[in-house]
């Protein structure tokens, strides 16, 4: 299947559109409305559509190819993964949009504890991956080996820098609070590694899927390590630029699904 | 009705998935001029070269796809023996 072709189809139009808009919907809101409450508020509706959006394009992927497949399991056990980072998401979402209308919000018990389903999102995700790459022969390969090796371990000290040094030495910031901080890079960079393992060990013919999937768990890393070098300095709001990132993580997880789902209706 | 043989690739396929496996083993034997119906082994063995191979590839890499068609083509072969 040409690269061309999946970019035709209209899921990935769709995730491609709703990424322009969410992109051009920040710059707007930035341009006009710079801090205010209101516009840091609105962008929630395209961030948390972001992956909504995925979760939906995942459950399609996963019941194309069936609970029994192996392709099936592996996009399942995703679609498990995003499904709890909706949720976490979607707390937060909800909890504005509540506020906004004049309610009290969403109970302290549910933002309080937000973060455990993204951990658990990461630890279905990793687990979907390992999945993945188990039933995949992966002959040793030293050029490869060395590439996701360097790759991981340079995103490793960056992260070291810019987040757990800070955020350890930080008076700011309570134990789980750190933990959390630095167990979501640490995730990324692992799934990183493992996504890109995959994609490398089976050539670009084959594995573009694999390849989008890398670049997602990269800006998702980028994001997380972007939000905690402005959360250290007191920097960060709602509505900053950054949180594009995620959002194209998000998206390009549904664009990376929808690729294995075409590549494989091809061969039908 | 699909053949004997033909039924025994795609039972072999089935952890791709009920659906594709059988339109991959369908397109595969389209390819090679055959249907489910009409496939003898060494239809399916052509069309493991031209298309199911390729496909499998896609799924769990191409070290592990070579052996899945030599096993199948192995088994393929043996019937048509028989």
């Amino acid at each position: 299947m040409q690269f061309k072709e999946f970019l035709k189809d209209k899921i990935s139009l769709f995730l491609i559109a709703w990424g322009v808009f969410t992109t051009l919907f920040y710059l707007v809101l930035l341009a006009i409305a710079p801090g205010e409450e209101w516009a840091s508020s609105a962008t929630y509706f395209p961030y948390d559509g972001s992956i909504v959006i995925a979760t939906i394009v995942l459950l399609i992927v996963h019941r194309f190819y069936g609970m029994k497949s192996m392709e099936g399991k592996v996009w399942g056990i995703i679609m498990v993964g995003v499904f709890l980072w909706m949720v976490a998401e979607l707390i937060w979402g909800v909890d504005v949009l509540l506020c906004e209308m004049g309610h009290t919000g969403m109970p302290a018990i549910l933002l309080d504890n937000a973060d455990y389903p993204f951990l658990a999102g990461y630890i279905f995700l990793v687990i979907g991956f390992i999945y993945k790459a188990r039933h995949t022969e992966l002959k040793p390969n030293m050029g490869y080996t060395f590439i996701i090796n360097s790759l991981a371990g340079a995103f490793a000290i960056i992260s070291i820098y810019l987040v757990t040094y800070p955020t350890m030495t930080s008076a700011y910031y309570s134990d789980s609070e750190i933990f959390f901080l630095n167990a979501y890079v640490a995730f990324d960079i692992l799934l990183f590694a493992i996504a890109l393992q995959i994609a490398l060990y089976w050539g670009k013919a084959i594995s573009k899927g694999w390849y989008l999937l890398s670049i997602a768990l990269f800006s998702m890393m980028v994001a997380d390590i972007g939000y905690a070098a402005l959360d250290i300095r007191g920097i960060y709001f709602d509505g900053a630029l950054i949180e594009l990132a995620w959002v194209f993580a998000y998206l390009l997880i549904g664009l990376a699904a929808n690729y294995q789902k075409k590549l494989h209706e091809s061969f039908m | 009705m699909a053949t004997k043989a033909c039924e025994f690739v795609q039972n072999e396929l089935m952890f791709l998935g009920d659906i594709l496996s059988m339109g991959m083993v369908k397109k595969g034997l389209e390819r090679v001029g055959s249907s489910p119906e009409l496939a003898t082994p060494g239809d399916l063995v052509k069309a493991i070269d031209v298309h199911i191979e390729p496909a499998i590839v896609t799924f769990v890499g191409p070290a592990k796809a070579r052996k899945i068609s030599l096993k199948l083509k192995d088994r393929l072969t043996r019937m048509e023996v028989n």
